[in-house]
């Protein structure tokens, strides 16, 4: 027996003490004790061997001695030794006391062991030793302990480590979260498992920092990615960073993170575009200047499709102030941009339409002020539209109240909500114009009124026009009513014309046989002898008979030979005297009481004296036949100024007479029989007469009116209300001049 | 020697009944020529103190056969008168003459009266030169 074996024989205690420690489930003072115990004990032994050998060996002094010497060795290596582990059961006591993780040993039936502090706190217990002997499922659900127990089976039959496992825990305070385990096997000394080991961290605070980090960063992701708008992120090397799905889509890569660490000119094949992307891009960088909305058009690297962009591309610095890259987008605007043009041409087209349209157009807002005009509005109150808009009526237009009035119809507009048409009127260069004006109310989309619209035509050329297209138009209407006059009259004439000239061929055809009969008369009354009373009467009446076809004839030759007048100044009433003279016997004869009712004085009238008076006898004869039984004849002069000639009042008034003429007037009333309506028309027709035959030619009438009418008069017949007939004869006033000039008829003059 | 007249008219009745008359009441010596072309003819041949003629003819007119008797030497002093359907009894004159283009014109339905009235005025203005007769 010599110190080594000593020395084995310690350490083999020591370690089965070290081993009992470890895996003996018994309090820790208990296990010290033990240890001291069984430590005292095997040192006793120990001595007990030595005394037993020394005993046995006495004569081995100087072994002994040695012995004892080694055996101080051994006691002090022993008390080191000691040390050492109190040393190593310190630290290991304050790491399973402090230490934040769980640890747990398990023996080969995952019952617990050793845990430390936190492992039973963990578990809601007080001690450590309220687990031992315990498994999972005493504390866990069956998910987690029977995870738990598999795990273990696994490890002690493989021998291998789970390490980094990272569980989802149901903790017994019935939080739930995360930990970091690892479960390695645990061995003997000779390397045999003996069971299993672990340790487990709660990192439910890191995972859930980790996952919302994740979350986070999916959100953006999402977010630049679900972004029409094209997003990078470039470094300072200006290689790509980060970059969106639009922006990948763009320049035709696969994904957003196929362009990291490239560069933009791998993608873009325009050789142009990719020089201003390094132009800008280092321009950014080197000066820190924001590069803002530059716009540009490029073609699609992958569709070749001409889009416009606004691009922004702003420089990143870190904390220190350092740019390390940048961040941009690509805003693509042709959608917008086409919208725009479009817009801008159709205002443009809009605006060519109303600077085209004669008409002064305009759009006021609701204070009045303009917010367009046209060309027509420009031209008429000479002025820009840069200098109107803005502006409102009253700033402007020189006549205030044309201003106002305006101001008040833009205000009806607004007030009614609905368009307003009126005449406007304006003075322009002096003169008053009229326009008609069309107001209406501009509504936004929602239909509220935001603006007045005007459109204005100048209607005062046309009101002109259609003025004197009136005043044409009642001067055709005249003219044409004094056509149809002169038509009727002319149609009349000719029909006397015709009847004058049948007359006059009539005549002269009769009268010679007439005169024949006349010659053979005078040859025959010389024959009968003068006691032959009945041959005499009948020759007188023969010759009465030839006297009667003179009259006729020469009443017929007198209508047809009626055609020039000796016209001189005359008085009226002398010519009435004159004729008066010439009937007197016979009017007193035919009990005719003749009234006088002339004139003082009159105005001198150019006539025919002769073919008057011939006229006047005529009518005064007619008269008297009228009063068969005699009654009052009254003749009666007058002048006047003619009013009021109404148009239709009579072809020969319309013809002969105008408002305002003077005239002389002959009156030559009866109170006779009157004259019947329909006999009215016929009056004046030749041949025409109401009296016996043998009385009258039927050529009177006829003859006068046609000298009268000579005479540029007017010869009317009408029947009084009392009973009896006025004739009427008109005549012209003579003007200063007098002409003795014959007159031809012509026509209405 | 009987005064003699010459009546140029185409009608023939009338003119017949008119010189029956004449030469029964004036004692005329009265020829009648119912043909215009003839009228120059039969005035050189009766050498008439005075003409009466007609104015409407077929061929010649009145005027026409005036024209001639005074571009006729001979002729160009015989008095005429027109007697014609034409003109009216002119009421201005005792004898209803109308002097017309200095011819004297007179109604043929005239009386016979005013008729002798007129012709012997014009035999008395004229002096009656009758032409030679043969």
């Amino acid at each position: 027996m010599n110190s080594r074996f000593y020395r084995v024989l310690i350490a083999v205690i020591g370690l089965l003490v070290l081993y009992w420690l470890a895996t003996a489930e018994a309090p820790r003072s208990q296990k010290l004790m033990a240890a001291s115990v069984l430590l005292l004990a095997g040192l006793g032994l120990a001595r007990v061997g030595h005394r037993l050998v020394e005993g046995a060996n006495e004569s081995a002094d100087l072994l002994a001695e040695h012995l004892i010497d080694r055996n101080k060795v051994l006691e002090a290596q022993l008390k080191e030794m000691e040390h050492h582990h109190l040393t190593l059961e310190h630290y290991f006591d304050t790491l399973m006391a402090h230490v934040p993780a769980k640890i747990y040993f398990k023996d080969t039936e995952s019952r617990f062991i050793q845990v430390n502090q936190s492992m039973a706190e963990g578990m809601r217990r007080s001690h450590p030793r309220d687990l031992y002997g315990k498994t999972d499922h005493d504390f866990f659900g069956p998910e987690h302990a029977d995870q738990a127990k598999a795990d273990e089976l696994m490890i002690l039959r493989t021998g291998e480590a789970i390490t980094g496992l990272v569980e989802r825990e149901n903790f017994p305070d019935g939080k739930i979260g995360w930990v970091l385990t690892t479960k390695m096997p645990f061995r003997d000394k000779t390397g045999k498992i003996i069971g299993t080991f672990g340790m487990s961290s709660d990192i439910s605070e890191l995972v859930e920092t980790q996952r919302s980090l994740e979350r986070e960063r999916n959100m953006l992701r999402s977010l630049i990615d679900s972004f029409p708008d094209k997003i990078f992120l470039r470094d300072s090397d200006r290689r790509y960073m980060v970059a969106n799905k639009a922006m990948a889509e763009w320049v035709g890569a696969e994904s957003p993170e196929v362009m990291l660490g490239r560069r933009p000119e791998e993608f873009f094949p325009d050789e142009l575009v990719a020089k201003r992307s390094v132009e800008e891009d280092l321009h950014v960088l080197e000066t820190g200047e924001p590069l803002m909305n530059r716009e540009s058009r490029q073609v699609s690297p992958t569709t070749g499709e001409v889009r416009d962009f606004i691009t922004t591309k702003v420089p990143l610095k870190d904390a220190d102030g350092n740019r390390w890259g940048m961040v941009g987008m690509m805003r693509d605007v042709t959608e917008q941009r086409r919208a725009r043009e479009k817009l801008l041409q159709s205002e443009r087209r809009m605006q060519d339409v109303i600077d085209n349209s004669p008409a002064v157009i305009y759009l006021k807002d609701l204070d009045g002020k303009y917010l367009m005009v046209n060309l027509g509005f420009e031209t008429l109150f000479g002025m820009d539209r840069a200098s109107v808009l803005g502006q409102t009526d009253h700033d402007f237009i020189a006549d205030k109240n044309a201003a106002e009035r305006f101001h008040q119809h833009d205000l009806m507009v607004i007030e009614r909500d609905e368009a307003l048409q009126v005449d406007e009127e304006l003075i322009v260069d002096g003169a008053l114009r009229t326009y008609v004006a069309v107001r209406f109310p501009i509504r936004d989309l929602q239909g509220k009124v935001i603006a007045v619209g005007g459109i204005s035509t100048d209607i005062t050329d046309r009101r002109e026009a259609e003025e004197s297209m009136r005043l044409l138009n009642d001067e055709l209407y005249q003219a044409n009513n004094n056509l149809k006059a002169t038509q009727e009259q002319l149609i009349h004439a000719e029909k006397m014309e015709s009847v004058g000239r049948l007359a006059a061929g009539v005549a002269h055809e009769v009268k010679n046989p007439l005169a024949m009969i006349g010659m053979g008369l005078e040859l025959l009354a010389r024959r009968i002898p003068e006691e032959d009373e009945k041959g005499k009467e009948t020759i007188d009446r023969m010759k009465r008979g030839i006297d009667r076809a003179k009259k006729i004839i020469k009443g017929l030759v007198d209508f047809s030979s009626a055609r020039q007048l000796l016209l001189e100044a005359g008085d009226v009433n002398e010519v009435v005297k004159d004729a008066l003279a010439l009937t007197d016997y016979q009017l007193r004869k035919g009990r005719v009481h003749v009234v006088l009712e002339l004139a003082e004085i009159l105005p001198p009238v150019q006539l025919d004296a002769t073919k008057m008076e011939q006229v006047l006898v005529n009518l005064m004869i007619n008269a008297m036949h009228a009063m068969p039984e005699g009654g009052n004849l009254v003749i009666r002069t007058s002048d006047e100024v003619i009013s009021g000639v109404k148009r239709d009042e009579g072809v020969r008034t319309a013809a002969h007479l105008r408002e305002g003429d003077h005239v002389v007037r002959i009156e030559i009333e009866d109170n006779g029989t009157g004259i019947s309506e329909e006999n009215m028309k016929k009056l004046f027709d030749p041949f025409f007469t109401t009296k016996a035959s043998g009385t009258g030619t039927g050529l009177g009438l006829a003859v006068s009116r046609k000298i009268v009418d000579l005479h540029h008069g007017v010869l009317a017949l009408e029947n009084r209300e009392s009973g009896g007939i006025t004739a009427s004869i008109t005549l012209k006033a003579s003007p200063d001049s007098i002409s003795n000039s014959p007159v031809l008829p012509e026509g209405e003059g | 020697m009987k005064t003699r007249i010459l009546i140029i008219d185409d009608e023939k009745d009338f003119s017949a009944l008119l010189k029956e008359n004449l030469e029964e009441i004036a004692n005329y010596s009265v020829r009648q020529c119912n043909s215009s072309e003839l009228a120059l003819t039969y005035a050189r041949e009766f050498r008439p103190h005075l003409c009466i003629i007609d104015v409407v003819m077929p061929g010649m007119d009145g005027g026409d056969i005036v024209a001639q008797l005074r571009s006729d030497p001979d002729l160009k002093e015989i008095p005429v008168m027109m007697l014609t359907a034409l003109v009216e009894e002119n009421p201005d004159t005792p004898d209803g003459e109308t002097q017309t283009g200095g011819l004297p014109f007179l109604s043929k339905t005239s009386s016979l009266e005013r008729l002798l009235t007129c012709i012997e005025k014009h035999l008395a203005e004229k002096g009656s030169k009758p032409g030679p007769a043969y």
